[in-house]
């Protein structure tokens, strides 16, 4: 898509729900961040059940909250029955998703599931008229205070740029795997992939330069371990340790 | 904030700039109550204000010269400070070309089943010392870490012609997401 705004803080944006930059001349682009979509659709080879299971789950959760909410005011009902809405439509395709894979036979399986979930993310591709982005515009016109047709004064070639985040629940995984591994993580940044790079980029840097200086380059500590090919056993330094160092 | 210094950097120096897209721009954060009279709306405004970054101001002109008007009952404040804007199409191809330049080979390839298993295969391949694994979405299987998850965003792009209800912004504008707390992501 090509735009982003940097924030002062990752979370800033991360937690805004209303964005409208002007991006050049011509352009401006304007933006909310929808909810958690079903991410197995995305993801997943097998996630069928799991993502009926988790679409139960949260049908079930927002069941409560609109028992809850019904206590409450009737605009905390309304959004209690949106999010019920979305909870449902999550299991309706999660349940089409596995009515397609039980008609599968098993040879078959792994591959045509593949299909079928890129089938049905295809078929909830989202455009203008998509639900979220019609309350995304919403919540730009309470805003601005009027009205504000999404479908008018659009950029024609390019209305709607959409992706998925490749976000982590407790934020950004970045370490070693393990002491006697030489993989270093970094992955989880959501939507704050640009705000995050060049910290994160040093942080690698020192990462692997300490797992060099721990654990010697490869072709020294592989000499030895002809006969442990597949054990992690080989990746162990055969050199001084790091206590030995300052 | 390492990065947004960086980026600060880029976009001060002409060619910077230019090469990669980047620019400050004004950016205001509006509230729909006073900042200075809720205990953590008002840590949030200190730490951004001392966090380092350039051109803070908070004050009852932030919401004037943004191009159009704010309604003030709504919206009784704001703050404002210079956020870099990134055009990332053009910034990925010069980051691509620079690390092709330093001599980097690039290899495209699918990797199957846990990252662990294959990892002294791989380096040894590669003639490696370490990998780094900033595979994303697809740590879900290299890694088997079920806390990565997709989020959906979307944004609309409008034009800002005249007649535009954007005609004429020249600031970048942003609602944090208080008291939307279903919109936010974990």
């Amino acid at each position: 898509m090509g735009y982003f705004c940097c924030g002062s803080y990752a979370d800033i944006l991360r937690s805004s729900f209303v964005f409208i930059v002007p991006r050049n001349d011509k352009i401006t682009v304007v933006g909310g961040f929808a909810a958690l979509v079903n991410s197995d659709v995305a993801n997943k080879r097998d996630a069928t059940k799991e993502a009926r299971d988790t679409a139960k789950k949260e049908l079930d959760i927002a069941k409560e909250l609109a028992a809850a909410m019904k206590l409450d005011a009737t605009m905390k009902l309304d959004a209690a029955e949106k999010k019920m809405d979305a909870a449902e439509k999550k299991l309706e395709v999660a349940e089409r998703l596995v009515a397609a894979k039980v008609k599968l036979d098993d040879e078959k399986l792994d591959d045509v599931e593949r299909d079928a979930a890129k089938r049905e993310l295809d078929a909830d591709a989202v455009n203008e008229l998509d639900g979220n982005v019609a309350e995304m515009a919403t919540a730009v016109s309470g805003f601005l205070g009027k009205e504000l047709d999404h479908t008018k004064y659009t950029d024609r070639s390019y209305p709607l740029a959409h992706g998925f985040r490749p976000a982590r629940k407790g934020g950004v995984r970045l370490e070693r795997e393990s002491d006697s591994s030489r993989i270093i993580h970094c992955y989880g940044h959501g939507g704050s992939g640009w705000s995050l790079s060049f910290g994160c980029a040093l942080e690698v840097k020192s990462l692997v330069e300490d797992t060099i200086d721990e654990m010697g380059p490869l072709s020294t500590t592989t000499s030895n371990a002809t006969s442990a090919s597949t054990s992690t056993d080989a990746l162990y330094p055969t050199s001084e340790g790091r206590e030995l160092e300052v | 904030m390492v990065s947004y210094h960086v980026y600060k950097h880029m976009a001060s120096t002409k060619d910077l700039s230019e090469y990669y897209g980047v620019r400050m721009r004004e950016t205001v954060f509006f509230f729909n109550e006073v900042v200075k009279k809720n205990k953590d709306l008002l840590r949030k405004m200190r730490d951004t204000e001392q966090s380092g970054v350039a051109g803070f101001r908070h004050d009852s002109s932030v919401t004037n010269d943004i191009g159009f008007s704010i309604d003030k009952d709504l919206w009784p404040d704001a703050y404002q400070l210079l956020s870099p804007v990134i055009d990332t199409d053009l910034s990925l191809i010069q980051i691509t070309s620079l690390v092709r330049d330093k001599g980097a080979a690039l290899v495209t390839r699918t990797l199957d089943g846990k990252l662990i298993d294959q990892e002294l295969d791989l380096l040894r391949e590669f003639n490696a010392d370490v990998m780094v694994n900033a595979s994303g979405l697809s740590s879900f299987f290299l890694v088997g870490d079920d806390k990565v998850q997709a989020l959906e965003g979307a944004v609309l792009r409008f034009r800002r012609d005249e007649g535009s209800p954007f005609a004429g912004l020249s600031k970048a504008l942003i609602v944090s997401a208080m008291d939307h707390h279903e919109v936010k992501s974990e």
